[in-house]
Formats: C-alpha cells, sequence, structure tokens
C-alpha cells in the first residue's frame, strides 16, 4: 500500500488506482461506506453476525 | 396459436396441456428455440443455445411423461440459465475475458441439477454481467425498447422470459440481479431468503450475499420455479382470486422515495392504493437503517469480490473490464475491521428489520424496486431533477438493502412509464416466508392486471411468428 494516494500496489511500485477521475469517485464510495457503518449502534458484546450470517430473526427477541 | 404465445400461456396451463397431450415437450422447445432465433439478432440474451440437447432432453421428457412419470410442474418446460452457473459440458465464461477459455463444467451447478430433476428443458445459457457484477448485462437489450439495457446482473434470463422465449430462467441476485433486470423487463424476479438455495457450482461474487432466484412471467410461475430449486415457502400460498384482508403492508419512505422519477412515483403509488382496495392495512414504517443497510451490501460485496478474484487481479488484470477491475482495486482500501465491523453492522441491521416487522406487525415492505425505468445503453444514466445519476448506483439503491438483510424479496410488474417502460414493484417479505410473500404478490397480480404483459414485436421476422 502505498501511502501518497492511499491506493493498493500492484506489486510493481505503481498503485492499481488512478487517484483521479472514476477511480477517485470509487475510493470516496468506499471510505463513505465505512463512515457510516461506523454509526451503526449495536451491543457491545454481539458479534454473532459474523460467525455467518443467520437471516432469521427468531433469535431477535 | 404462434410459438410466443404459446410460450407466455404459463406454468399451470402449459403442464396441464402437457398432461393432456395437446402439446408435446418437443413441439414447447421447437417453438422455443424458433422463438430465440427469431428475436436473438436484437435482443442477444444468451451466450450459448444447447440446441440439440435441449431437443434431446424434450424427448426424454416427453417419453417419461407418456410413462405416467411426472417431475412436476417443470416437466418438459424449456429453461435458461444464467451462465455463472455450471451446465455440464458447457464453459462456465461469466461474462468475461478471463474465463473464455474455461473448461467445460464437470457437473451442472446444484440449482441446475434440481431444475432438470423437476425435468426442466436446459435451452441455454444466458448474458450476465462480467462476474455478475452489474446492472447493464452487455450486449442483451431490453425487449420493450432494444435501445435500453435490460437491467442486471441477469439480464439475459430476464430477456429470455420476456420475449416470451422461455418461461423460467435462472438468477442469482447479490445486490439485485434478479430483481433489477426482472423490474426492467417487465417480468417477476424472486430473491429468496439468503442461504435457502446452495450457491454450489454458481461462480461466487460476494458469498455472504449471493443467493439464487427464478425469474418467471407471472409470481405463481416464480414459486413454481423456487419450488423446483428445492426452496419451501413456510405457510401462507394459497392462488385464486383471494384478498389481502389482514395483511398489513410497511411504506418506509424516506431512502426509497428520494431520488425516485415521477412515472415510478407515481406507478407506486397506485400499487399501493390498489393493495389497499384489496383488503390490506398500509401503515408508514420508515426504516431509518436502510442506508447502513445499502453500505453494508457494498463494502461485503466489495471486499469478498476482490478477493474472489485476488489471482486475477494479480495474475492477469487485463482479462477484467475496467470498472470492475477499478472496483475491485478500490476494494483494498477496506481494511481488515473494516470488513469485520460491516458484517457485524449486517446483524444489528437485520435484527432492525425484525424490529420494524414487529413494532408494525408487518408482513411485507413495499417499495418501488428501482427508482427509474430502464436507462440507454448509451448514455447508462438515470435522469433526475438535480441531475444524471450513474445507472449502477440508481439500479442497486433500493434492491441491495435487501440483501443485507438476508429476507425474502419479489419484484413484479405495476405498470408503466410514459415511454411505455416496465416499472416493479417490490414486496419484502418475513425470512422463510416466501409463501406468504407470493401470495401478497400473486393477489396484487391478478387485481392489477400489470402481468403476464408482452412488449411489442421485436422484429420484423416476430410479427410473424
Amino acid at each position: 500500500m502505498r501511502e501518497d494516494d492511499g491506493g493498493p500496489d500492484n506489486g510493481d511500485g505503481k498503485s492499481a488506482l488512478d487517484p483521479s477521475g472514476e477511480d477517485a469517485a470509487r475510493t470516496a464510495g468506499v471510505r463513505d461506506a465505512v463512515a457510516l457503518l461506523a454509526e451503526v449502534s449495536i451491543p457491545g458484546g454481539d458479534w454473532s453476525g459474523l460467525d455467518g450470517f443467520d437471516p432469521r430473526w427468531d433469535r431477535t427477541g | 396459436m404462434s410459438d410466443k404465445d404459446v410460450l407466455r400461456l404459463g406454468l399451470r396451463e402449459l403442464g396441464r396441456r402437457l398432461r393432456a397431450g395437446e402439446i408435446s415437450s418437443v413441439a414447447l422447445t421447437e417453438a422455443a428455440l424458433r422463438r430465440t432465433a427469431a428475436t436473438e439478432p436484437v435482443l442477444r440474451a444468451f451466450v450459448v443455445v444447447l440446441t440439440e440437447e435441449a431437443r434431446a432432453a424434450a424427448r426424454e421428457a416427453d417419453r417419461e411423461l407418456a410413462a405416467g412419470a411426472d417431475r412436476g410442474p417443470l416437466h418438459g418446460i424449456p429453461v435458461a440459465i444464467k451462465d455463472i452457473f455450471d451446465v455440464a459440458g458447457v464453459p462456465t465464461r461469466c461474462g468475461s475475458r478471463a474465463r473464455q477459455h474455461a473448461a467445460p463444467a464437470r457437473t451442472d451447478a446444484e440449482a441446475v441439477a434440481r431444475w432438470r430433476r423437476g425435468g426442466a428443458v436446459v435451452l441455454g445459457k444466458t448474458v450476465t454481467q462480467e462476474f455478475a457484477a452489474g446492472v447493464i448485462s452487455a450486449p442483451s437489450r431490453n425487449p420493450w425498447d432494444p435501445e435500453r439495457i435490460p437491467g442486471g446482473s441477469s439480464g439475459g434470463s430476464a430477456v429470455a422470459v420476456a420475449a416470451g422465449i422461455c418461461p423460467v430462467a435462472l438468477g442469482s441476485d447479490t445486490g439485485g440481479s434478479v430483481r433489477i433486470p426482472a423490474a426492467a423487463c417487465g417480468v417477476v424476479g424472486l430473491k429468496p431468503t439468503f442461504g435457502m438455495i446452495p450457491t454450489s457450482g454458481c461462480f461466487p461474487l460476494s458469498p455472504s450475499l449471493d443467493t439464487v432466484g427464478p425469474i418467471a412471467g407471472t409470481v405463481e410461475d416464480a414459486l413454481f420455479a423456487y419450488r423446483a430449486l428445492g426452496g419451501s415457502g413456510g405457510p401462507g400460498w394459497t392462488t385464486g382470486d383471494g384478498d389481502l384482508r389482514g395483511v398489513r403492508i410497511g411504506v418506509p419512505g424516506g431512502w426509497f422515495a428520494q431520488r425516485v422519477q415521477p412515472g415510478v412515483r407515481a406507478a407506486f403509488s397506485d400499487a399501493v392504493t390498489t393493495l389497499r382496495s384489496l383488503g390490506a392495512t398500509i401503515v408508514e414504517a420508515p426504516w431509518p437503517g436502510a442506508a447502513a443497510a445499502r453500505a453494508a451490501a457494498f463494502l461485503i460485496s466489495r471486499v469478498e469480490a476482490a478477493a474472489v478474484h485476488r489471482e486475477t487481479m494479480r495474475d492477469h488484470p487485463d482479462a477484467i473490464g475496467d470498472a470492475l477491475r477499478g472496483r475491485w482495486a478500490a476494494a483494498s482500501l477496506v481494511s481488515g475491521s473494516d470488513y469485520a465491523l460491516a458484517r457485524r453492522a449486517r446483524t444489528a441491521i437485520r435484527d432492525g428489520m425484525a424490529r420494524l416487522f414487529a413494532a408494525h406487525r408487518l408482513d411485507a415492505l413495499a417499495t418501488p424496486t428501482l427508482p427509474a425505468s430502464a436507462a440507454l445503453a448509451e448514455t447508462l444514466t438515470v435522469p433526475h431533477d438535480d441531475g444524471d445519476e450513474d445507472v449502477g448506483n440508481a439500479f442497486l439503491r433500493l434492491t441491495m438493502p435487501f440483501n443485507t438483510t438476508g429476507q425474502p424479496a419479489l419484484s413484479l410488474p405495476c405498470g408503466f412509464d410514459n415511454l411505455n417502460l416496465p416499472i416493479g414493484l417490490h414486496l419484502a417479505g418475513r425470512p422463510f416466508e416466501e409463501g406468504a410473500l407470493c401470495r401478497i404478490g400473486n393477489t396484487y397480480e391478478r387485481a392489477a392486471g400489470w402481468s403476464p404483459r408482452f412488449p411489442p414485436p421485436i422484429a420484423e421476422r416476430d410479427e410473424r411468428d
């Protein structure tokens, strides 16, 4: 990962992301989504979603 | 009766005729092949048509029916399969240059195998957006206006049904890929509860979200096709001329009412009025988690898709389309902890949806499927009063939140805009209650009369068929 544009490294020293144009929009989209999810309220000890998502509602109380 | 008229009779009537000896699977399959030949130059729904294999399967289906072996509603029925599902003997190319030299699949995907066990005749494989990631489905075109996209990523499957080539087709839905093309092409798409139908043999896009589902001409046919996939719907399915008394339907507004084209807004409003006239209780049910639900599915799908294609991205990046390569490269900006938090947030968002249903005693949530009708292939944008929106963002905006929740969701036609392009009504139900959801859809469909409806003749040759 290069620090100048935050983009990933292809292994050849060049970022796979163009810091302008469409890639900039894609990058912004990712960062916006991360920021939005940081605001989702979750009870502190509940990490049950990581053991395989279960769509059932009967455990939700 | 023309080929397309026969093929549009619906599974119930086709099944009756097949069992009464009034038509054969061979005749039906030949009609589907003629219909394909008539429309394919314009619509390009298929990547491969399995002519001889389909004929052989149809002969076998007829032999079995004549011998009294009845495999159910799909017995002898031509079906189409999205080209991310393995079909034995055929390469699964996933609409990608990266898989142009893929070896033929050794076995059927489980969903395909189940349809075959149900007697289905596999007609061919349909166009998908590259690796099922997107809504354009080039080179397929929309039967209602070939200047427009069919939606995606299961675009070819929706086109095949809308054009009257086959009564049902198989799709997959990670962010809306069954429901989006169904809405854009004026047919029905069912996204079952996450995990209900096995995804083995279906090329993954985002395994935490990938869902297999049928596209069909009517809600009843979608349910028949879903059951033939092994789906159970719970109680609640009855067909007939019933009403919706005792059913409570929430309208969330908010996220689902923003940047929605006037024609869609009007058709959706009319649909809600019809649901109410059928006896349903309509309640305002704001869902504040919708934006987060979209964000969670967005992040999870980006990261998982980048992981699935990690080696190709590293070794053969030029084999992946520019847009997709850019998206997956951007996914590397998501840290491991961000991904874990998105997965964790998904649980909270699901629980929020459960509380919403409980608080309002809902049976379903109603929204538009898409904020707009099918976009022009030349522009790939959706016009709004405040500017154009990229079609990928626009078309996924209203469907993707329900991939985060994992609940079943149904898109069915609810009218047309002033360009005579179809508009979709989206109904999301309780997990594992596909039957109850389809009963609401079927009751609406029968009362509203928007489906099945069929596009105008697609080509000069189409007039004669």
